[in-house]
């Protein structure tokens, strides 16, 4: 079952530029279940990674670990060159390592403007300024105002988002990710409760931003067709381990992948 | 990471300009003209203490709602830090001797933003009801402490009465307590009050408030946008903090008596009652609400010795209908709701 | 002598254990069972208090017999309050079940403001006290416990006390009611969906609750005077007994109260300033570093 090739990474990729992150072993335990059993992977800021596996394959749990949700039982995460092991959830953000929620995490009594703004002005890490009023903070606003245009939200802008459709809320969340400037995104299931239809189209928007801003892009999906079609590189997880790490024909190719993740019926 | 310290912003002439012109500032300057002149044309003393009494609890309950309607969290245990207003005041004047005003109530607020931060700084971290049953216990642990007079600072449950303090060097407490109260006692109650809307209204639209309520809105969010949230709850304790226990410092003068009774888990019912009933969800409701709390217990203590069934069914019904909302928010609605039908028709 | 001064305390410990339990456990199981969290539950302990005086006051023209006194106490206080809570649960407390823990604990402390002056408009504003005449505890008087003489009245409490906590434990375990209660607190909707009328569970559970809440208050009285200030009292120390048990375990407000029983006895003999402050102490540190309480991860009877 030791089919790692957490080597190959380093052909696929130029062999000059530093990964923006690192894991190294990493392992968690939740009493006597494994659920990351010594992943070891890296990743670049120039490109999109797709991971996929089965429920319970460790995904959701090595994201959290990445973002600082859960702590390591074991391991190290290097980010942007810096041990980050340790560091709490915002501290990470702060240093550019952006996660997104499977449910859109926005804030419904705000509106769409304020809830991008809000991104923006923590991002400046300026929460704490007391005497200011925001809706005259002009260098906010103004980025505020390109970030909705960048993705396509001025008409909601002064809506609150309790009733935005599921779709305009996705983009809302991504926009607000986006608005951290992060140096590598991980979005877990970035397209879920979107309609077919409109799949393609948060991917695009997605992904359009990322290379415009130079955002290394790491995405959790089930949908097979997205993964290939967006990925430039796959990583297979199964029980906690790396099954393959390659580029996506050679992943959908592998046998082991196919025996384990694409006939698991997932 | 940044530790930058809070900074009044650039505010340009402009922008100064257009706040002068602002049609609400302009009401509050109407309002605040007719406060101070009412006792002077009036001369009714009973009304001059109600109103002095309203707005202290207005400081308190606007002051409380930082933490319930902008942060999200319940705290019952905000009579710790109205007590330790109250308090601070009187053990300053009886056994330190300090019989400056100013210096009492930035004492006051001081000692309770101290108290703030170690209730905070404890409770924080938990959630919901939990902060709500851990405010209660420590503040609990304070009344008791006060009631029981451990440290021998309070004198047990008689507590201690306190004389009138002097302001800037001026022998005023020397006046008659009537004139001490409508000539000067009460102005400076109402310049406290509005002192406290006007910094309260800038702090809570600048990008702190706003950061406070990401946190009461979504705080993974805040968090995962880089908000140390915990860091920020304890802030808005402490901000919350002082300014309950100025208006407790306030307070202790009006009543010239202070026990424990100011500091025990009922006192904070009353305040988080204040809080609600004007509406917890908007900025002005909690004034609204010290002063309905406080006219229709007068009122229905006039009328009936059942007014705790009053209060207690107009609490019920309040928090039934309307919520958050609260009085203020809910003829808000109304009001929109009405226009927009009018719109329509 | 050290150990007759433990003993007598430990006695009182255990009494004021039977006390807290009476006044706590119907919180906790109407919180872990029908998700409300209560506030005004003590304020039915006070009920109970006022109810006994009276009823035990005005038994005096009938009857002064000790057994018939103690059935009136044990039994028939308790039913009165039974039926008396199902029409509240049908009424004031219908619509709570819907709202948040938050607003919960807001509308009960309404109820609470409500209760206290129905208690003065039929009882007045000062404390009432049982008459010599009808008092079963001096009517027992005092037995001999190891060496010890210990009022039969407070033995008697503390063993009411132990047959609840095996009775309602017995009632989880063996009865269909009981079954359908642990489910609801596992699983509120499943329950519904499998066609069992809830409601009336709901009110089973709140009654039951509520009259055991009334059961401790006219237990109390004999011994104590009632006051308006007995429900403020109680709010605060039922609260600190469901919190440092688990809120919503059988277990849990048996082994709190028993601390607290234990911390007040001995804290009233040796630090007395600082007993209260022990108490809210505890609870404090309970929520700070054990949020779930001692038992409150293991549901109703575990």
């Amino acid at each position: 079952m030791s089919t790692r090739e957490t080597d190959s990474t380093s052909t696929t990729q130029n062999a000059s530029t530093e990964p923006i992150l690192r894991t190294e072993n990493v392992r968690k335990e939740f009493g006597n279940l494994v659920a990351v059993d010594g992943v070891s992977l890296e990743f670049y800021d120039d490109e999109i990674v797709g991971i996929i596996g089965p429920n319970g394959a460790g995904k959701t749990t090595y994201t959290n670990l990445i973002s600082g949700a859960l702590s390591l039982t074991d391991g190290t995460i290097v980010f942007d060159g810096d041990d980050i092991s340790d560091l709490r959830k915002y501290k990470r953000v702060r240093r550019g390592l952006v996660r997104s929620f499977q449910i859109p995490q926005i804030y419904d009594e705000l509106t769409v403007f304020e809830n991008v703004q809000s991104s923006v002005l923590s991002r400046k890490q300026e929460n704490n300024r007391l005497f200011s009023l925001t809706h005259r903070d002009t260098a906010s606003i103004e980025e505020t105002e390109r970030l909705l245009e960048m993705f396509n939200l001025e008409s909601h802008a002064d809506e609150h988002t309790e009733h935005l459709p599921h779709g305009v809320r996705k983009i809302l969340d991504v926009a607000m990710s986006f608005a951290l400037r992060p140096k590598l995104m991980v979005l877990d299931e970035p397209t879920s409760g979107v309609g077919s239809r409109e799949k393609n189209a948060v991917m695009e928007t997605i992904t359009d931003a990322a290379v415009e801003r130079n955002i290394g892009l790491i995405f959790i999906e089930h949908d097979m067709e997205l993964i290939r079609s967006y990925s430039d590189r796959i990583v297979a997880l199964h029980e906690g381990r790396v099954l393959d790490d390659d580029d996506p024909a050679a992943v959908m190719n592998s046998e082991a992948v196919n025996q384990f993740i694409l006939e698991g019926g997932v | 990471m940044s530790t930058r310290l809070p900074t009044f912003g650039d505010m340009k002439a402009q922008e100064l300009k257009g706040l002068l012109l602002d049609k609400r500032l302009l009401g509050g300057g109407v309002l605040f003209a007719a406060l101070a002149l009412y006792p002077g044309l009036t001369m009714n003393a009973y009304h001059t203490r109600l109103l002095a009494w309203i707005m202290c609890f207005a400081i308190a309950a606007l002051g409380f709602n930082i933490v319930l309607g902008y942060t999200g969290l319940l705290s019952f245990g905000h009579a710790a830090f109205f007590g330790t207003g109250m308090y601070t005041v009187v053990i300053a004047m009886e056994s330190a001797g300090i019989t400056d005003l100013i210096v009492l109530l930035v004492l006051a607020m001081l000692a309770a933003g101290v108290v703030g931060a170690v209730i905070g700084a404890l409770s924080v971290k938990t959630h919901e009801i939990y902060f709500a049953l851990l405010t209660l216990a420590l503040a609990q642990l304070l009344y008791v402490l006060a009631a029981r007079d451990v440290g021998g600072l309070t004198r047990g449950t008689d507590g201690i009465g306190l004389s009138r303090p002097d302001f800037l060097g001026i022998p005023i407490s020397e006046a008659p307590a009537h004139i001490y109260l409508m000539g000067f006692y009460y102005h400076v109650i109402l310049v406290c009050l509005f002192a406290t809307i006007a910094v309260l209204w800038l702090v809570l639209r600048s990008p702190f408030g706003l950061t406070l309520k990401m946190i009461r809105e979504n705080e993974t969010r805040a968090e995962m946008s880089g908000v140390p949230i915990l860091r920020y709850r304890l802030y808005s304790m402490v901000l919350s903090a002082m300014i309950v226990g100025l208006a407790g410092a306030l307070y202790a003068v009006v009543v010239g008596h202070v026990t424990p009774e100011y500091l025990d888990w009922t006192m904070s019912g009353e305040i988080v009652f204040m809080a609600l009933l004007g509406g917890i969800g908007t900025f002005l409701g909690p004034i609204i609400g010290a002063s309905g709390f406080i006219i229709l217990q007068e009122v229905a203590l006039g009328v009936t010795t059942y007014w705790h069934f009053t209060m207690g069914l107009v609490l019920f019904v309040v928090v039934l209908t309307l919520r958050e909302k609260g009085i203020w928010g809910g003829a808000k609605a109304l009001v929109d709701d009405l226009n927009e039908r009018r719109d329509d028709s | 002598m050290p150990i007759e001064s433990l003993l007598v305390n430990t006695f009182n410990g255990l009494y004021f254990a039977a006390l807290l339990f009476f006044a706590s456990v119907g919180l906790t199981l109407v919180f872990g069972i029908l998700n409300l969290l209560n506030m005004a539950h003590a304020a039915f302990y006070g009920l109970g208090a006022y109810v006994a005086v009276w009823t035990l006051n005005n038994a005096g023209d009938v009857t002064t017999s000790t057994v018939v006194l103690l059935a009136m106490l044990v039994l028939v206080i308790p039913l009165v309050v039974f039926v008396l809570s199902a029409v509240l649960d049908k009424t004031v407390f219908a619509p709570l079940y819907e709202i948040e823990h938050v607003y919960q604990l807001l509308a009960t402390f309404g109820v609470i403001l409500m209760l206290d002056d129905v208690i003065k408009f039929i009882w007045g504003a000062s404390p009432i006290t049982v008459d010599g005449a009808t008092d079963p505890s001096r009517q027992l008087g005092a037995i001999d416990l190891m060496g010890v003489s210990v009022s039969a009245y407070r033995s008697f409490v503390i063993l009411i006390a132990v047959a609840c906590a095996v009775g309602l434990y017995l009632m989880f375990v063996k009865t269909k009611l009981g079954k359908i209660s642990q489910a609801m607190s596992e699983d509120y909707e499943m329950v519904q969906m499998l066609g069992i009328n809830v409601n009336r569970v709901r009110v089973l559970i709140f009654s039951i609750s509520v009259a055991i809440a009334a059961l401790g208050g006219a237990l109390f009285v004999p011994f104590a005077t009632a006051t308006p200030a007995v429900t403020l009292e109680y709010v605060l120390l039922s609260f600190a007994v469901i919190v440092i048990g688990g809120l919503g375990s059988l277990k849990g407000v048996v082994v709190a109260a028993l601390v607290i029983g234990m911390v007040r006895s001995f804290g009233i003999a040796y630090f007395p300033a600082l007993e209260l402050a022990i108490v809210f102490g505890l609870m404090a540190l309970v929520i700070i570093f054990k949020p779930e309480g001692l038992f409150g991860d293991e549901g109703v009877v575990e």
